[in-house]
């Protein structure tokens, strides 16, 4: 056991296995920006940053590689193991100590944002109001009933449960609290409502006259619009068919144990505890050129009854219950002078909001630390020369 | 043991699969954004559209017939499917400004199928079509078209260009040329008929 565990030790708390930890994080990097070219940021940062493994292909040669993950995971353990417990510690290591504290705060901090994280949009045109940012890749089905004061009830189906009802499969969805089962299929993670031409056929069902085509996906994730066919399954057996699609106006309504029902496919919500509403966007562009110099929003923040107004603007994000809404971007794209515009403001829910910055004080205050001690050292060998 | 028959006998027959997944949050919210509406029509959800005249945020043009117009994506600010077939599509793109200019935007067009880029010359030397209150060039040019994962083998493209003071306007007709070619009167007739609103 001894043994095992020095063997352990030797090994993880080696400085050719940091080296070896870190040319692999530039390598995938490296390979991982190259990727972006034809597979778009989000595929890749799911393929080469967020995976524990991967499979490079080099042309036609398939090249097995540790994902950033896995190679961030095992430098947490060896900066831990190597830097920390195995370290000297005195005064002569104390400000190496810190600095690699400070790179293990940074890392959990990473960890953290992974996994317990979550960030969309709020797109606004001026006097729209939200109480939700949404996601700009992941999808999910709500089934709504209008509580008819103002309010609806949701029951919201995440993306795991019905993205792998595609080809013979399909996912059944059911509550206690609904009189049906929504039966998905042909799920389609970017596609288009078609008319249904009396000159082709289409191998999906058609309904109404339209049909869901599907498309190839695009690089740019955020631009694929999901997709799907659902059937309401009541308890008599009585079946109403739809097609969900990801950028419809209004969702489907179906009409079930004598009530309405709206059936939407729109991406993933997260409430916000307070209600935001753009008052006032403004772009100011570069002389002569339709290329904005900044933009900001002045937006309202409304709890209850109070309302308070705030700018948001590139570098001025607003902080508010745990929420970071940065100013992101504008559109409609290609406006001309006096068209509405919208305003996209960024969202963040990150509990490690603020870890990078104190990571940063520390691995400084580290490194100050120990070139200080470096250089009073060099001074006093000086003096005494 | 059982199970594990049905299972492999299920699988080996290739059933559907279809499992109940519980649906577990439920949660009750208030829109603040106006809402939806309910019992949409397909059309109104979908934003589809048949012939006729129409308009989108600063265009005016009337659909030919056979044409259906679908919803239009970020790039594509009117968007039509030709004689209903999914592959064949006729889209308007507005950008500001020159949009990159008018040869550039051709050759890219024309590289599309794999065809020789045009010289400035031959630019000017292009066929012209009455539209937007001035002449469009007609860009046309035939070969295997890629963009992105979609291909298209003997595809004919037909685009139209014109140049605004300040708004580039982009018509690009692609598809199968048996289906291309039938549809380029249409094709013209609907750039005669764009007019600038506003």
């Amino acid at each position: 056991m001894r043994v095992l565990l020095d063997g352990f030790l030797r090994v993880f708390s080696s400085l050719a296995l940091s080296v070896a930890l870190l040319l692999m994080l530039g390598l995938l990097t490296w390979l991982g920006t190259l990727e972006q070219v034809d597979h778009g940021l989000f595929e890749v940062q799911k393929r080469y940053f967020e995976s524990f493994f991967l499979v490079h292909h080099a042309g036609s040669i398939p090249i097995p590689l540790p994902g950033a993950n896995l190679v961030l995971c095992l430098l947490f353990v060896n900066l831990a193991v190597g830097g920390m417990a195995r370290m000297r510690r005195d005064r002569r290591t104390a400000g190496i100590l810190i600095a690699h504290a400070g790179i293990l705060i940074l890392l959990l901090s990473g960890f953290v944002k992974m996994y317990f994280s979550d960030d969309g949009h709020v797109t606004l045109f001026e006097d729209q109001r939200a109480n939700h940012f949404e996601s700009y890749y992941r999808w999910e089905i709500a089934i709504a009933e209008d509580l008819g004061d103002g309010r609806l009830r949701e029951h919201v189906v995440p993306q795991e449960d019905f993205a792998d009802a595609q080809g013979d499969r399909t996912a059944r969805l059911g509550s206690p609290e609904l009189p049906f089962e929504v039966e998905v299929s042909h799920y389609m993670p970017n596609s288009r409502p078609t008319p249904k031409g009396p000159m082709f056929e289409v191998a999906v069902p058609v309904v109404d006259g339209v049909f869901l085509q599907g498309r190839e996906l695009a690089a740019e994730a955020e631009t694929n619009i999901a997709g799907a066919y659902v059937s309401v399954v009541e308890r008599d057996g009585t079946r109403t068919d739809g097609i969900l699609w990801g950028m419809d106006a209004h969702p489907l309504t179906v009409t079930a144990g004598g009530k309405d029902w709206a059936i939407d496919l729109r991406h993933e919500r997260y409430a916000m505890p307070f209600t935001i509403e753009l008052e006032k966007f403004t772009k100011v562009d570069h002389p002569r050129i339709n290329m904005p110099k900044e933009f900001s929003s002045d937006v309202a923040v409304i709890e209850g009854e109070a309302s308070r107004p705030v700018k948001i603007s590139m570098n001025e994000p607003l902080r508010e219950a745990g929420l970071v809404l940065y100013q992101a971007s504008w559109g409609p794209g290609g406006a001309r002078p006096g068209d509405r515009l919208f305003s996209t403001l960024s969202v963040v829910r990150n509990p490690a909001d603020k870890l990078p910055l104190y990571a940063c004080i520390v691995i400084a205050a580290g490194l100050v630390i120990h070139f200080t001690r470096k250089l009073a050292g060099y001074v006093r060998r000086e003096a005494g020369a | 043991m059982a199970v594990l028959v049905w299972t492999l006998v299920g699988v080996g027959c290739g059933s559907r699969e279809s499992r109940l997944r519980t649906v577990e949050t439920a949660r009750v919210v208030t829109p603040v954004d106006g809402g939806f509406r309910w019992h949409a029509t397909s059309e109104e959800r979908f934003g589809l559209r048949g012939p006729g005249p129409a308009q989108v945020a600063e265009l005016a043009y009337s659909v030919p017939d056979g044409w259906l117009q679908v919803a239009p994506t970020a790039m594509r600010a009117a968007n039509f499917l030709v004689g209903g077939d999914p592959e064949t599509e006729c889209y308007v793109t507005l950008l500001a400004g020159d949009g990159g200019g008018a040869l550039a935007n051709a050759n890219r067009w024309r590289g599309q199928v794999g065809a020789s880029p045009l010289s400035s010359a031959d630019y000017d030397a292009l066929p012209r079509v009455a539209m937007l209150g001035g002449e469009g060039s007609i860009v046309e040019a035939a070969g295997t078209f890629t963009s992105g994962e979609r291909k298209i083998d003997e595809a004919l493209l037909i685009g139209a260009v014109r140049l605004l003071p300040d708004r580039a306007v982009f018509v690009k007709l692609i598809g199968p040329r048996a289906k291309v070619e039938p549809a380029r009167e249409d094709f013209l007739a609907f750039c005669r008929s764009l007019e600038r609103r506003g």
